[in-house]
């Protein structure tokens, strides 16, 4: 009886966790993307997110939101990703096979994104992880604030200061490209 | 500026602005604050600017969640444990928790994507197949392999701005107060309604527009006093920074999309650049001899098999497969 009972509970479960799946892997995707150009990567970041929420599912505290443990946990997965890959490089420097790198460098940045990516790059780090959770993930300052262990208060400081640099650093070229694009379309 | 708050306070509560933190009614006396205020106004628009040209990780789109969720789920049964009968309790728990978590999840998610309509930026990517697309304005739009188009979607802006990378052939609905825009490795083209190819795969330094219908401009993203216009058979070319007019235009442009392939005295090593490009394939040829032949020879809508068998009957060659390349052999031609 008992294991009849398992076996028509299960098939719901799944069923929910496949929805959460479906529902936010597109997003999820698109934000391990931003960190890891190389889609398999960022594939597998998000494959290993979800597995992990599998098997963690009754110790995760599910009063904060879903979605807020998925794009902290997908960050955090990325810069490991970037960090075991910095590493290697320095101690091997093993040559990219040339299909993997193929379609990253076709999907290269523009100038301007690469002057974006550097000008994040180069805030403080806190300050940067909040930023990024709230600009490319989405979180609101509440989310964000349980996520990091800090408070609202902090957040709030954390995205001023990044707003404040990102704009001095930025201003003046965005003033420039603007002008520019408006100014070859009349 | 000179009373009331300073610059920080201002600013911060901008910021949570921006960040879709303030309340309905915050925010709208924030809005009448600016418009009262032109020191803030412009302080306003310069951090708006930052903000949207950093822009939100965008939800990969055009994608198939279906084979997506079938390659997880593959991983994800690999890494299962085998679910043991008193467990049902717990899992009963857990079940209800996912189910309100994912309810609060939907109603957070479809605030925040009410605010962000305004300004959403879809992206589109093609990997292994191309894939045709339909964008808001009811423009269609067929990506070839490898190739990605971000469309900014913005109420009441002039323009619908596009960016390509890669190669795709628009079908571009008419409307001529919001002309339609593509930024392409460093050009820009413009139109009005027409349909049209663009080649700009990102490393070749090459951007290629080639005009079916209407007319379209094409010019330099940073000099815009060098524009083409092209008109329906026109191509136009950007290469190393010149601009050149190609009043006839390769037949074989949109053979990515259509497979209709027409070669006309065109040499063998040509033809096999372009069965590379429409199939996706990597032919080359082993015998030097062989690359001038001469090749004319129509296929509309052929398998790769079928366009392999008839080269081979033609040019007394053999296509043999060596892994995944494909290497061409035999004696030339006279």
């Amino acid at each position: 009886m008992k294991i009849r009972e398992a076996e028509y509970s299960l098939p719901d479960e799944k069923q929910l966790f496949e929805q959460a799946f479906r529902k936010y892997f597109p997003g999820l995707l698109g934000f391990a993307l931003k960190y890891l150009p190389d889609r398999d990567d960022a594939r597998e970041v998000v494959h290993q997110v979800f597995i992990n929420l599998w098997e963690r599912r009754s110790e995760i505290d599910f009063s904060e939101p879903l979605k807020s443990y998925l794009f902290t946990s997908v960050y955090n997965r990325s810069l490991n990703v970037i960090r075991d890959r910095k590493k290697l490089s320095r101690e091997d420097r093993i040559p990219d096979r040339a299909d993997e790198s193929e379609l990253s460098s076709r999907i290269e940045t523009t100038e301007l994104e690469q002057r974006i990516g550097e000008s994040i790059a180069a805030l403080p780090e806190k300050c940067r992880e909040v930023f990024e959770l709230s600009r490319f993930g989405g979180l609101k300052y509440s989310e964000i604030a349980a996520q990091l262990g800090i408070s609202v208060k902090t957040v709030e400081n954390h995205m001023n200061k990044a707003l404040k640099i990102l704009r001095e650093r930025l201003i003046d070229y965005l003033t420039i490209v603007v002008w520019l694009l408006w100014k070859s379309m009349n | 500026m000179k009373t009331g708050e300073g610059y920080e306070a201002f600013t911060d509560r901008l910021v949570r602005w921006l960040a879709g933190e303030l309340q309905e009614t915050e925010a709208r006396s924030l809005e009448e604050e600016l418009r009262s205020d032109p020191e803030k106004e412009k302080l306003y628009r310069e951090y708006l600017k930052v903000w949207e040209s950093i822009g939100s990780a965008e939800e990969v789109r055009g994608m198939d969640l279906d084979a997506e969720w079938k390659l997880f789920e593959g991983k994800w049964e690999g890494s299962r444990e085998t679910v043991q009968p008193g467990k049902v309790l717990e899992l009963r728990r857990s079940l209800l928790r996912i189910a309100a978590v994912l309810l609060t999840g939907v109603l957070l998610f479809s605030g925040w994507y009410a605010y962000r309509q305004l300004s959403e930026t879809i992206r589109y990517s093609a990997l292994d197949e191309p894939l045709t697309v339909t964008l808001a304005d009811g423009s269609r739009v067929s990506l070839n392999r490898g190739s990605e188009l971000r469309s900014f979607r913005k109420t009441g802006e002039k323009y619908r701005k596009t960016i390509l990378k890669g190669e795709a052939f628009f079908e571009v609905a008419r409307d001529t107060l919001h002309p339609f825009v593509i930024e392409a490795e460093g050009t820009l083209v413009e139109v009005l309604g027409t349909s049209f190819n663009i080649n700009a795969y990102h490393g070749s330094g090459e951007v290629v527009v080639t005009v079916h219908s209407g007319l379209v401009a094409f010019s330099p993203a940073r000099d815009s006093k060098r524009q083409l216009v092209l008109k329906a058979g026109n191509s136009g070319k950007w290469d190393a920074g010149e601009l050149t007019l190609v009043k006839e235009a390769d037949p074989n442009t949109t053979a990515w999309l259509t497979r209709k392939l027409v070669f006309d005295h065109t040499p063998f090593a040509e033809v096999i650049r372009t069965i590379n490009h429409v199939y996706g394939t990597s032919i080359s040829i082993a015998n030097p001899a062989l690359a001038d032949c001469p090749i004319t020879v129509t296929f509309d809508d052929q398998v790769l098999s079928s366009v392999i068998a008839v080269l081979e009957s033609t040019l007394s060659v053999r296509f043999n497969r060596d892994g995944e390349r494909i290497i061409v052999s035999g004696e030339g031609c006279e």
